[in-house]
């Protein structure tokens, strides 16, 4: 039933988007018809020539994904145990949080310079600030009988750490990467737009745009969201094996 | 009182107060004792302080004022078999519930092969059919309990504490946990304290009930059940029982019928 509606629905699209540019609702040149674009992408696939700007762009988008997490992981835990410290940072993340964080981008060119590593920071600096704030309330969340469970067992904090505090705040640590993992490539894409850039989704989608050349602009768009759709699942399906005792 | 050694180790309360801030005194030099293998319920009206006396007698709390040790050595308790009141929530869903009786064992740094063999064998003796391969939410809340009482258990404690372990259960399922508790703790048998709510389960369970009661909390007296074991059904219809029962109705402050 579940299977067969989400196949009407993706049909359904596919449809409403064949019949608008077929009738020509929309001018061809902001809107491509699907078989076109259809065409343009399996042109890509079948040359090859999509895989280099697509592992270029999930590459980056994974390192700064390994860096953001591991650091705001690690920063998360310690501001979730030590409140006070939190007290001290919480303006200070709740400002960056609320940045857009490629304002930072200029920024960081001038620190990194125009290749991979300022693309990587803005990501790395995006997902860093998700994760770190998922994980510090994931700590917080952890139930306080559950300590004491271990408290009464005479536990040291190191065993609190690990037989509660970590597994416990993992829901909550997922729950950040998955939406670390979309704005990354949101990040990503976007700042491979601007100069420098030598490959990258990015970079493909705003020459297509840049040349008006609307087929491989729906391609590049296409691959782009597959990519976050495919990146997206993954995390899911990592979520379902590691969190088997989710809500309880 | 019960303080009179019988062999093992027996629970000694002296004394014992407690402060919350500067000016809310919640437990007022609390005494009494528990001889090994004897249960002590401990009643009261909300809110005064029993779970917290629960807590300082197994070290989450220290007190302020008094002790809490073991005779005849004089030392404060070390092994706790601690129940607590929110049984699923103590419970950890990321283990199945053989690693759950068995976490005793790895805070104290035993391997996991052997602590897996020394809970099979101890969920095998004592609950042979509860499913210790599944995890914690899948079971009942009777078995969760169960696995509750075994992980108390599995390193044999110098006394158990229980906070309303059978709140959660209506009466027929109460009078069945009620049994279970006691038939699993005959095995391995402990000075115990069991925080409740229910008359009828205080006299059941336990060789004496203590109520506090007053702001701060202190003993307003004693019951001693005198009541054989084991405990059966039977037993609630006893005069026994009734009189038991009576007695401590009225020193909680209950108009006898």
């Amino acid at each position: 039933m579940r299977c067969s509606r989400i196949v009407v629905g993706v049909c359904g699209a596919v449809a409403v988007w064949a019949l608008v540019a077929q009738f020509r609702l929309v001018d061809p040149l902001f809107l491509a018809d699907p078989f076109s674009t259809a065409r343009t992408l399996a042109r890509m696939v079948y040359s090859g020539r999509i895989l280099p700007p697509t592992v270029a762009t999930v590459r980056r988008a994974l390192v700064a994904l390994a860096i953001g997490g591991s650091i705001g992981v690690i920063a998360g835990l310690i501001l979730g145990w030590a409140r006070w410290l939190y007290e001290y940072c919480e303006v200070v993340i709740d400002f960056f949080r609320s940045t857009p964080v490629v304002a930072l981008f200029p920024l960081f060119m001038i620190v990194f310079g125009l290749g991979d590593p300022s693309k990587i920071a803005t990501a790395t600096w995006a997902a860093l600030l998700l994760i770190l704030v998922n994980t510090t309330y994931g700590v917080r969340s952890v139930r306080q009988v559950r300590l004491d469970v271990c408290r009464s067992l005479g536990a040291t904090n190191w065993q609190m750490i690990r037989y509660v505090i970590l597994p416990e705040s993992l829901p909550h640590v997922i729950a950040g990467f998955r939406v670390a993992v979309s704005i990354g490539l949101i990040v990503t894409v976007t700042t491979e737009m601007f100069l420098g850039t030598t490959e990258g989704l990015g970079k493909e989608i705003y020459n297509a745009g840049l040349i008006y050349d609307t087929t491989a602009l729906y391609a590049w768009i296409g691959v782009s969201g597959l990519t976050g759709y495919a990146l997206n699942k993954l995390v899911m399906l990592a979520e379902r094996r590691l969190i088997h005792w989710a809500g309880h | 009182m019960l303080l009179s050694p019988v062999g093992g180790q027996n629970l000694a309360v002296r004394g014992v107060g407690l402060s919350y801030g500067q000016n809310t005194r919640v437990l007022d030099s609390i005494s009494f004792g528990v001889d090994d293998a004897r249960i002590v319920a401990v009643m009261g009206p909300n809110g005064c302080g029993k779970t917290t006396l629960l807590r300082v007698i197994g070290g989450l709390i220290s007190p302020e004022r008094g002790s809490v040790t073991l005779e005849p050595s004089g030392q404060p308790p070390r092994r706790v078999g601690f129940v607590f009141q929110d049984v699923s929530a103590s419970l950890f869903p990321w283990l199945s519930v053989l690693d759950n009786i068995a976490l005793p064992l790895a805070v104290d740094g035993m391997g996991k092969q052997d602590r897996r063999a020394v809970a099979s064998k101890l969920a095998g003796e004592l609950c042979p059919n509860l499913p210790t391969q599944r995890f914690p939410y899948e079971l009942s809340v009777g078995q969760q309990q169960l696995a509750a009482f075994l992980r108390a258990m599995i390193r044999q404690p110098e006394l158990y504490l229980l906070d309303e372990p059978f709140s959660a259960f209506d009466f027929r399922n109460r009078q069945l946990m009620m049994r279970e508790f006691l038939r699993i703790w005959r095995a391995q048998p402990r000075p115990t304290v069991v925080v409740t709510h229910t008359v009828d389960e205080a006299v059941f369970i336990a060789d004496a009930v203590i109520v506090l009661g007053g702001t701060p909390a202190g003993v307003e007296g004693v019951v001693e059940t005198q009541l054989p074991r084991p405990r059966t059904d039977q037993l609630l219809q006893s005069s026994a029982f009734a009189e038991a029962r009576l007695e401590v109705m009225r020193l909680l402050g209950a108009e006898p019928a």
